[in-house]
C-alpha cells in the first residue's frame, strides 16, 4: 500500500505572461469589484505601489504585478480554489488585458523520514554510476525534466526536484504547468488563457500532486 | 543528495521570478533582464510612502523564496540591484487542512443555510450539511443564496506558534457582471418553462 506523503510546506501560484497596468492592481481596486473582502483590503500589507509594480499581501495571498508579469500565489491549501477565482474574476473584468502565457506552479517541501531515505531519492533520479567516475563524492543539486502536454493545449510540464533548504532532510519538488495561446501575434485580450484556467485548474493541480508523491514512492 | 547551505544574500525585488519557484526563462521578467532593470526610473529607488531597507536581510519566512538554489539564476542581476525592498513575508499564520469540500448552497432559512457537499479530499459521496449563519464571515453573507458555490474547510490554524481547530467556509467570487448573467439566465430559463407550461 502506497502511502501518502504530506508536505510540510506547499505553495501554489498561478504566474501570467502578458501586458499588464500594474497600478490598478491595488488591493482597494479588489474589494471594490468584490473579489476580495473590504477587510482583507484594508489589512493588506503594501509592499510598493508604483506605476511599473505593484506588490501586496493578504493573510492567504502575494500579488506581484510587473508591466508584464501578473504573479498570485498562496501556501495556504484552503485557498487553492479561491486564488483561482480571484485571477478569474480579476480577468473576467479586465478581458481585453493581453495574457500570452500562463504557469501554475506548485511548490512542494516534503520531510524525509532520514538522511538515507533523502540520499535514496536522489540516487534513484540521478544514478551515480557515471558520475562516480569523474566527481569525488557527487550527490544531486538539482534535476529538472521537462514533457510534453498530456493534452491539446500548446505548452509543457516541467519538474524540478532539489534538496530542500528549508526542511532537512527533505525534499523539493516544484511543478510548472506551461500553457501558452495559440496564435501570440494576433491574439487579443485574454478571454483564452483565462478559459484554460477554468477548464484545467482541477486537472493540473492534481497532476502537480500526483507526481510529486510519485517521485517520492519507492 | 548534496545539502544546501544558507547563505546571506541581498534582497533583489526581481528575484521574484525565482519566487514562484519558477526559473524558466518564460518566466523572468524579460529576456534582456539586465536592460528592464536598468530602464526603471529612478523614482523606484526611493519611496515616501512605503518602508525601503538600506540592508536588505535574509527573510527568516519560509516562503519568501522558495528554495535556495534560485539564487544561481539570480546572482549576476545583484550588481544592477536598484530597489532594495523589505523582504517579502507572508503573515505568519497557516491553515493545516484535515479535509475540504466543495458546496452548493441549497436552501437558505433565517439563521442558517443547508449546502449540499463535495468532498475534495477523499472520493466520497456527496453529502448535505446545515450552517449556521455565525459560521460565515459578515462579508460574505450577501453571496449566500440558493446556487452559491462555497468552499469548507476544517483543519488546524496555526498562528504564531498556536495552534487551533478552525472550520472556514469561503464564498466563491465572481465578478458582480457574471452574478447578475447567472440571475439573468435563470429568470430567462423561468420564462421559457412557464410559456412552454412545463411542471
Amino acid at each position: 500500500m502506497v502511502v501518502e506523503r504530506k508536505p510540510e510546506i506547499e505553495g501554489t501560484n498561478i504566474v501570467l505572461l502578458g501586458d499588464f497596468n500594474p497600478k490598478i492592481f491595488q488591493p482597494a481596486w479588489f474589494a471594490a469589484q468584490e473579489l476580495i473582502r473590504n477587510e482583507e483590503a484594508d489589512n493588506a500589507k503594501i509592499e510598493l505601489i508604483h506605476q511599473a509594480f505593484v506588490q501586496f499581501s493578504l493573510e492567504w495571498l502575494r500579488l506581484e504585478i510587473h508591466q508584464n508579469r501578473f504573479f498570485a500565489g498562496t501556501h495556504q491549501s484552503p485557498f487553492l480554489k479561491v486564488l483561482r477565482d480571484l485571477v478569474l474574476g480579476t480577468f473576467r473584468i479586465l478581458k481585453h488585458t493581453p495574457i500570452r502565457m500562463m504557469g501554475i506552479n506548485c511548490d512542494f517541501h516534503f520531510p524525509m523520514e532520514s538522511e538515507k531515505a533523502w540520499h535514496t531519492v536522489g540516487h534513484r533520479l540521478a544514478p551515480k554510476d557515471i558520475w562516480n567516475n569523474l566527481l569525488k563524492e557527487p550527490g544531486m543539486r538539482s534535476l529538472s525534466i521537462e514533457g510534453h502536454r498530456p493534452d491539446d493545449y500548446i505548452g509543457r510540464i516541467t519538474v524540478r526536484v532539489e534538496p530542500s533548504s528549508r526542511i532537512v532532510p527533505g525534499v523539493y519538488i516544484h511543478v510548472n504547468d506551461h500553457y501558452e495561446i495559440k496564435d501570440q501575434e494576433s491574439s487579443i485580450g485574454c478571454d483564452e488563457i483565462i478559459d484554460v484556467l477554468e477548464s484545467s485548474w482541477d486537472k493540473s493541480i492534481s497532476r502537480s500532486t500526483e507526481i510529486a508523491q510519485k517521485i517520492l514512492e519507492e | 543528495m548534496k545539502s544546501v547551505k544558507r547563505k546571506p544574500r541581498n534582497f533583489n525585488p526581481f528575484q521574484l521570478a525565482a519566487l514562484s519557484g519558477s526559473t524558466a526563462i518564460d518566466y523572468m521578467l524579460s529576456e534582456e533582464g539586465s536592460s528592464t532593470l536598468e530602464s526603471i526610473p529612478k523614482e523606484y529607488q526611493v519611496s515616501s510612502e512605503y518602508q525601503l531597507s538600506d540592508r536588505p536581510t535574509e527573510s527568516s519566512d519560509p516562503l519568501s523564496k522558495m528554495n535556495d538554489s534560485d539564487d544561481q539564476d539570480n546572482i549576476s542581476r545583484q550588481k544592477e540591484q536598484v530597489v532594495h525592498l523589505k523582504p517579502v513575508t507572508f503573515i505568519k499564520s497557516r491553515f493545516i487542512e484535515l479535509q475540504k469540500w466543495e458546496g452548493i448552497v441549497l436552501e437558505v432559512s433565517e439563521d442558517s443555510f443547508i449546502g449540499r457537499l463535495i468532498n475534495l479530499s477523499q472520493n466520497d459521496h456527496d453529502s448535505e450539511a446545515e450552517f449556521s449563519f455565525e459560521e460565515v464571515h459578515d462579508e460574505d453573507k450577501s453571496f449566500m443564496m440558493p446556487g452559491a458555490i462555497f468552499y469548507w474547510t476544517i483543519g488546524y490554524k496555526e498562528d504564531r506558534g498556536q495552534r487551533i481547530r478552525a472550520s472556514m467556509i469561503r464564498f466563491r467570487r465572481l465578478p458582480a457582471w457574471q452574478r447578475e448573467e447567472i440571475e439573468a439566465a435563470k429568470r430567462s430559463a423561468q420564462n421559457i418553462k412557464d410559456l412552454l407550461q412545463w411542471k
